[in-house]
Formats: structure tokens, C-alpha cells, sequence
């Protein structure tokens, strides 16, 4: 009995020894924090030449290497000084750029950069390098003690083009980073870029996307008519036209403008699987309303309606983005104000074309109800398309 | 023409935030080899330590023992510290496993990895974990506690009951009744948690004086289910008692908080005097200093002003110390619209009392009644009541 009274009390000891290490966790939202490991790479290009500016954190530079060799918790100019030789060694080791072809050496001795979060060894480095679109780099500082850190890298080339900026992973590869200014940089991966190629990323998008100009023009078609009993009869002046249609094409962008924000900053999101649906539905009904008015003449609060669902669309193409907030919000206004930029143009050329058109006899039974009809069905595809996720139309 | 001048403003903002990846134009060269660059985080004991654990992790990276080590003590200085770098580090310790597929992973590296995702604010890779190492070991207090606090975090107290509820199987009962108090709290059955943490502190066996820490975490709990019930003086009380019985990095902070909501802000400087700078404290310190209208303050305000903008250059990790940039624009920038915009980031994220709070104290200092049904929908949702946010006009 008494045996296992003590056995029993050592075991609540136990249980409450482990208790303290448990408790730690309790409310466990950290206390947080000092920024994670970053170091700053900026590269310049000057013709055949890469300048290279490389700042890394002494006390990452510690972990790997022991720089402290009194461990007196203090490191002193000189303890950095006489290991120059290995940081060089770890540091170069853990950067290749293309593919080991262009050698970075010493520029300028190295030297120290008081940051917000500690003091960090700024290595100067030259490369010779043949110009290429694109630099392939790759980065793996610190990769074996910490898969956190980050490598910040800005680039920069001669002609005044914006900086890219990007953040490296050392876990993550070799990758290949365009130029500013070049033309690879231009197409691809705008996404990564802070220098308004997002506006034209939003023209591209809108004269690209097939079905917000099939929606646009099923909206137009007939602005440049008024309906009168039964039958329709050509405005009188440009003017007639343009005014309703500026009403609902200005809906439709604030609509769709509410809803690209929303879904960019990931306030809210909707699955493509129902907003693509979605989109092709918005045509279906706009073009059956040129047709026969189901939608009781409220063209306005449509427009408005399905440019909530058009501007989930239009998110989509920012959607992967991973930027920075601040980044972010420019990123989307400029993406915004190309969508608007292409829109106007899209708007404009129809609406002189129609305006042509409005007094021909053919007008209301072969471009209106025609054209309305061949909108209904382009949109019914796309809409069996998207549904079950199979692939008719060679464009969408 | 007002859309392209706030273009303007935004590309001209992010002129500057380009501009501050490159600011430092020239960097020095120290003119003696005995000049400090750079001060090493100092603990007792640690130097040693930490010298020990990197050669035996050098030496045996795959050995389950060593690394699980030499991760704990990364993460204990990250805490310490509040200084992100170090779990950073945990994680390193733990890289023999990156490659194996969790299913064949140690499930005590699951769980250790986990701990420090969590502490990395990665609660969905911290819970995906946690679940893998649960299924292979369903006995593990330890995941289930992690479990149980990541779900409450989250918001999602149903699933974090039945997380403290097998945490009550598998440990002793004891954890079990606090993990389920602490939600009870939240759920405003406030006589329930607070009689059930009563009843645990009132075990002889917390009197020894190596329960300080038990002693201190409960009665800290306490507190926070008193300020969720509104009852201020018992709030104190509670508070004033933890503090008494053992201070800790967690608890200094909520009672700050505490402190400055009822307008006691002139007692936190000395509360925080002797913990180390992290983001958190400073972030105390200088809404205390910017309610006082104290312009010594306005030296921490500034150091975090500049913490979080080297913090922002990183990709991606706005939503990480959207909390507690959500506190500094609210609090000592006076700009509600933006501590709106990143309140609504955090809860996103987390959904503890605290960020439901900012998030309800933004809205109404925005002004903006579609932001309060935002926080009231979001309450509902979750379950949480809070005397607090009720008292947000």
C-alpha cells in the first residue's frame, strides 16, 4: 500500500514536471518577433559586368561559423576580420550565377551596415557576364541552418527600367530572374515586378479575355437602338447612344472594380469553378435580353450585378500573386486601370462601328437578334465548358 | 484624375519602398580590430550550450534525440527573445527529416516541428502536422495540447473541446479540465471556467515553490476570462497575482494590455523594464508612451515604425505582424483606416480575443458600420463573447 502511494505521488511530480514544459504552450500566440533571416543581395549590370552588393547578418554569419572565438557574446571587428577568408568561402559557395559561368570575386573589401535588426557584413562582388534576357541564380545561403531564411534580391540594369525585386529561397532551386528592361522581363512573370506592367497585364487581360468583350458588346448592341412597339428604330443622334451605354458601362466598372479588390486582397474569394460559370452565364442572359427583354429593362443594375461576378474574373489573373500588401494594392490598382484602359477601347471601337450600322435596315433582325443569338450560343459552350471542365472552343 | 493621383501616391510609396531595399549607400569599415559590431543575444548559460548542441547536431544531424534538443533550445531563445531568426533555426535543426514523408518521420520531429510552426504563425502546417503525428501516436499529450490551442487560436473551439478532451484521456485529467476551461471562457460560461480554474489552483500540490509556473499560467487564465466577463477589479486581482507568482513574457503582455484599456497606461514602462525588446513589448511601450503623450516614447515608436517596413520588404509576410501593426497604426499612428485594413488580414489568420478587439476598435474608430457587423458576423461565427468588444461604441 505504501509502496504505491509513493509510486503514485512520483508520478504526479512527474505529470506536473511535464506540466511546466506543457504550460509554456498555453496562449501560446507568441510574443512576436523580430523579423526572420534575411540578407540583401543587390545586383547591378553595367554592359559585361555584374556589381553585386551582399549583406548578411553577422549573427547568421555566427551560427554557421563561430565567429565569437573568445564567446564573450560580443563580436569584435578583428573576430570577423581573420575569418573573412571563411565567410567568403561559406558565402560564394552558396551563390552560382549562371549555372557557374559568370565567378564572383572581391571588388572591395569587405565591410559593416548597421540595419534595424543588427549589424551585417557587406560583401562587395564583381562578376564578368555575358548580358543575357534573364539571370539564372542560384541561391542557397544558410540553407542547412535555417529553411526560413530569405535571400532579398534587387536587380537592376542600365536604361532606367524599375529595379525587379524578388525574395530568394534557398530551398527552393535555381531560378531564372529577367532583367528589367528586357523583353523576357516584360512578358513573363509581370507578376513579380513593381513597375507598372501590371497596367498593361490589365489591357492584355480584358482584350485577351474573350468573354468579357462578348459581354461588353452583347451590352452595346443595342445601345445604338430604342425599342419602340415590338420592334426597335435607330437613335437620331450619337449622342442618344452614348449616354445609356456610358451609364452601364460605368456600373459595370464600378461593379467589377469592388469585386477585383475584394477578391485581390483576399477579402473575399469564390472558386473559379463557379465565377467562370458565372461569367458565361452574364452573357447568356445579356445577349436573351437583346432578344426577348427578360431582364424587364433594369440593363443598370445588371450591368452592376454581373460586373461583381466579371471582377472575381479579373482577380483570377492576380490571384497567385504573393506580394507584399503595399505592393499589392498598387499591383491591383494598376492592373485596374488597364482592365478600364482596355475597356474604353473596346467600348469605343464597337460603339463607332454600331453607330455606322444603326440605319441599316438589317440592323435589329441580323446584327441585333443575330448577333445576340450567336453571343447565346458562344456563351452556352463555354458555359458546358466550364462546367465539366472540358475543352471545345480553341478560345475562351 | 483622383484615381490617377492616389496612383501616383501608391507608385510614389512604392518608389520609397524600393528605395529603402538600397538605402544604405555606403557601408563602413571599423577602423580598430577591437570595435563591437555586433552584440550576440546574452542567456545563462546559452553560449556554451548552443556550441555543444551545434557540434553534436553537426555530427549525428539524424539522431532523434539531438536534433528534437537542439530545436527546443532554439525555440526557448526565440521565445526569450521574441526574435523569429532563432526558430528560423529550430527548424534548421530539424532538416534530416525535410525530405522524409511525415507518414515515415519521427512522429516526436512532427510534433517538434509543429511547435515551431506554430510559433511561426504556419497554424495550417502546424496542424496538418500535428494530425499526422496524432494518428501514428494518439497518445501524445503534447500534440494534443498544440492541437487544442491551435484550434482555439483559430477560432475553432468546437474541434479545440474535442482536441482538450482526448488530451484529458492520454495525460493527466488535469490538462484536460484547463484546455476545456480556457474555451468554456471564450464561449462567455464564465462561472464554469473560472470555478474550474479555481478549483485546479486550489490543489496543495501548487504550493511548492517549483509551481510558480503552473500557478502563474492559471491564474493568468483566470484573469483573461475575467476581462472576457467584464469584471475589471477581478481582472487586476488575477493579474497582480500571476505577476506575483511568476513573471512571464505572455502574461507581462496581456496585463500591459490590460493596463492601457483602463487607462493605467502610466504603470507599464515599469512593468516591461526588464524583458527583452521584442516587437511586442516595444509595441507596448510605445502606445503607453503615445497615450501619455510621452515623447521619450517616441523612440520605440520609431524603432518599430522601421522594423516593420525592414520586416515588409520580405514577400508574403504582411498577415504574420498584422496584429501587432493593427495596435501601432490604431494606437500611436492615429490611423484607423489602415489598423482596419490590417485587423481584417489578421483574423484571417488568428482569432483570439485580442484580434477580434482591435479588429472591433478599428472599426469604430474608422467609423465604418459595415467593418462592426463584419466583427460581430465574425463573432457569432466563432462562438466568442467578449464584454470588451460590447463596450466598443
Amino acid at each position: 500500500m505504501r509502496v504505491s502511494m509513493q509510486r503514485l505521488e512520483r508520478a504526479a511530480l512527474a505529470a506536473l514536471a511535464m506540466l511546466m514544459l506543457l504550460a509554456l504552450l498555453f496562449g501560446a500566440a507568441p510574443a512576436h518577433a523580430h523579423k526572420a533571416s534575411d540578407a540583401y543581395l543587390q545586383l547591378k549590370r553595367t554592359g559585361d559586368t555584374i556589381d553585386l552588393r551582399w549583406d548578411i547578418a553577422l549573427r547568421d554569419l555566427d551560427a554557421m561559423l563561430d565567429l565569437d572565438s573568445n564567446a564573450d557574446r560580443k563580436l569584435s571587428w578583428g573576430e570577423v576580420r581573420t575569418r573573412l577568408a571563411d565567410i567568403r568561402a561559406y558565402a560564394l559557395a552558396r551563390l552560382r550565377l549562371q549555372q557557374g559561368q559568370c565567378v564572383l570575386a572581391e571588388a572591395q573589401a569587405p565591410a559593416v551596415e548597421d540595419r534595424i535588426d543588427g549589424a551585417y557584413l557587406v560583401l562587395r562582388l564583381q562578376a564578368p557576364c555575358k548580358a543575357g534576357a534573364a539571370l539564372d541564380i542560384d541561391y542557397r545561403l544558410f540553407r542547412e541552418v535555417d529553411p526560413t531564411h530569405r535571400g532579398l534580391l534587387r536587380m537592376e540594369a542600365e536604361g532606367g527600367a524599375q529595379p525587379t525585386v524578388r525574395s530568394l529561397d534557398p530551398s527552393a532551386g535555381p531560378v531564372s530572374v529577367p532583367w528589367p528592361g528586357s523583353d523576357v522581363a516584360a512578358s513573363a512573370d509581370a507578376a513579380r515586378q513593381a513597375d507598372g506592367s501590371f497596367f498593361r497585364d490589365g489591357i492584355h487581360h480584358i482584350l485577351i479575355g474573350y468573354d468579357h468583350i462578348l459581354f461588353l458588346i452583347c451590352l452595346l448592341l443595342p445601345a445604338v437602338l430604342r425599342r419602340r412597339e415590338g420592334g426597335w428604330e435607330p437613335v437620331l443622334g450619337w449622342r442618344e447612344a452614348v449616354w445609356p451605354m456610358l451609364g452601364i458601362v460605368t456600373m459595370f466598372t464600378i461593379a467589377h472594380s469592388i469585386t477585383l479588390a475584394l477578391a485581390g486582397l483576399k477579402i473575399v474569394t469564390i472558386s473559379p469553378r463557379i465565377i467562370e460559370p458565372g461569367i458565361a452565364i452574364t452573357i447568356m442572359l445579356a445577349a436573351i435580353d437583346n432578344i426577348h427583354p427578360v431582364l424587364r429593362g433594369r440593363r443598370k443594375l445588371f450591368s452592376f450585378l454581373f460586373g461583381l461576378i466579371h471582377g472575381f474574373g479579373f482577380a483570377g489573373a492576380l490571384a497567385e500573386l504573393d506580394l507584399p500588401l503595399r505592393d499589392f494594392v498598387i499591383a491591383l490598382l494598376q492592373f485596374n486601370l488597364g482592365v478600364e484602359a482596355g475597356q474604353l477601347m473596346v467600348v469605343a471601337v464597337v460603339l463607332v462601328a454600331l453607330l455606322a450600322l444603326r440605319n441599316w435596315q438589317r440592323y435589329p433582325p441580323l446584327v441585333l437578334r443575330g448577333g445576340s443569338a450567336l453571343a447565346v450560343l458562344l456563351a452556352a459552350i463555354w458555359l458546358g465548358e466550364r462546367v465539366f471542365d472540358i475543352k471545345v472552343l480553341p478560345f475562351s | 484624375m483622383r484615381r490617377i493621383a492616389s496612383a501616383t501616391a501608391w507608385v510614389a510609396g512604392a518608389a520609397l519602398a524600393l528605395a529603402a531595399l538600397a538605402a544604405h549607400a555606403v557601408p563602413r569599415v571599423p577602423a580598430s580590430d577591437d570595435e563591437v559590431v555586433e552584440t550576440l543575444p546574452v542567456v545563462a548559460g546559452w553560449s556554451g550550450e548552443q556550441r555543444r548542441l551545434r557540434r553534436e547536431l553537426a555530427q549525428r544531424p539524424n539522431d532523434e534525440a539531438t536534433a528534437i534538443a537542439a530545436a527546443s533550445t532554439y525555440l526557448e531563445l526565440a521565445r526569450e527573445q521574441g526574435d523569429a531568426r532563432y526558430a528560423g533555426y529550430a527548424m534548421g535543426a530539424l532538416q534530416a527529416w525535410e525530405a522524409t514523408p511525415p507518414a515515415q518521420t519521427p512522429p516526436a520531429v512532427l510534433v517538434m516541428r509543429a511547435t515551431v510552426a506554430q510559433f511561426l504563425h504556419d497554424f495550417d502546417g502546424a496542424e496538418a502536422t500535428l494530425r499526422v503525428a496524432l494518428a501514428r501516436r494518439p497518445n501524445d499529450a503534447q500534440a494534443w495540447i498544440t492541437l487544442a490551442t491551435i484550434l482555439r487560436v483559430r477560432g475553432r473551439y468546437n474541434e479545440s473541446d474535442a482536441a482538450c478532451r482526448s488530451l484529458g484521456r492520454t495525460g493527466p485529467a488535469f490538462y484536460g479540465v484547463a484546455c476545456l476551461a480556457e474555451n468554456a471562457g471564450l464561449r462567455g460560461n464564465h462561472a464554469d471556467a473560472r470555478q474550474a480554474l479555481q478549483a485546479l489552483l486550489a490543489d496543495p500540490v501548487l504550493r511548492d515553490a517549483d509551481k510558480a509556473g503552473t500557478r502563474q499560467w492559471l491564474l493568468t487564465s483566470i484573469a483573461e476570462v475575467e476581462e472576457l466577463a467584464g469584471r475589471q477589479a477581478e481582472a487586476d486581482a488575477a493579474y497582480r497575482k500571476a505577476v506575483a507568482a511568476q513573471r512571464s513574457g505572455y502574461l507581462l503582455l496581456a496585463y500591459s494590455d490590460y493596463l492601457q484599456r483602463v487607462g493605467r497606461h502610466a504603470e507599464i514602462p515599469k512593468l516591461l523594464a526588464n524583458e527583452a525588446r521584442s516587437d511586442a513589448v516595444l509595441l507596448r511601450l510605445a502606445i503607453a508612451g503615445a497615450a501619455a503623450r510621452d515623447t521619450s516614447a517616441q523612440a520605440e515608436a520609431d524603432e518599430l515604425r522601421q522594423r516593420f517596413e525592414a520586416a515588409a520588404l520580405r514577400p508574403g509576410t504582411t498577415a504574420l505582424h498584422a496584429r501587432e501593426e493593427a495596435m501601432f497604426a490604431l494606437d500611436v499612428q492615429n490611423d484607423p483606416k489602415r489598423a482596419l485594413e490590417l485587423a481584417r488580414l489578421n483574423v484571417r489568420l488568428q482569432r483570439e480575443p485580442i484580434d477580434l478587439l482591435v479588429f472591433a476598435r478599428a472599426a469604430s474608430a474608422a467609423n465604418d458600420i459595415a467593418a462592426r457587423g463584419e466583427v460581430k458576423a465574425l463573432m457569432q461565427q466563432i462562438g466568442l463573447k467578449d464584454a470588451r468588444v460590447d463596450a466598443t461604441p
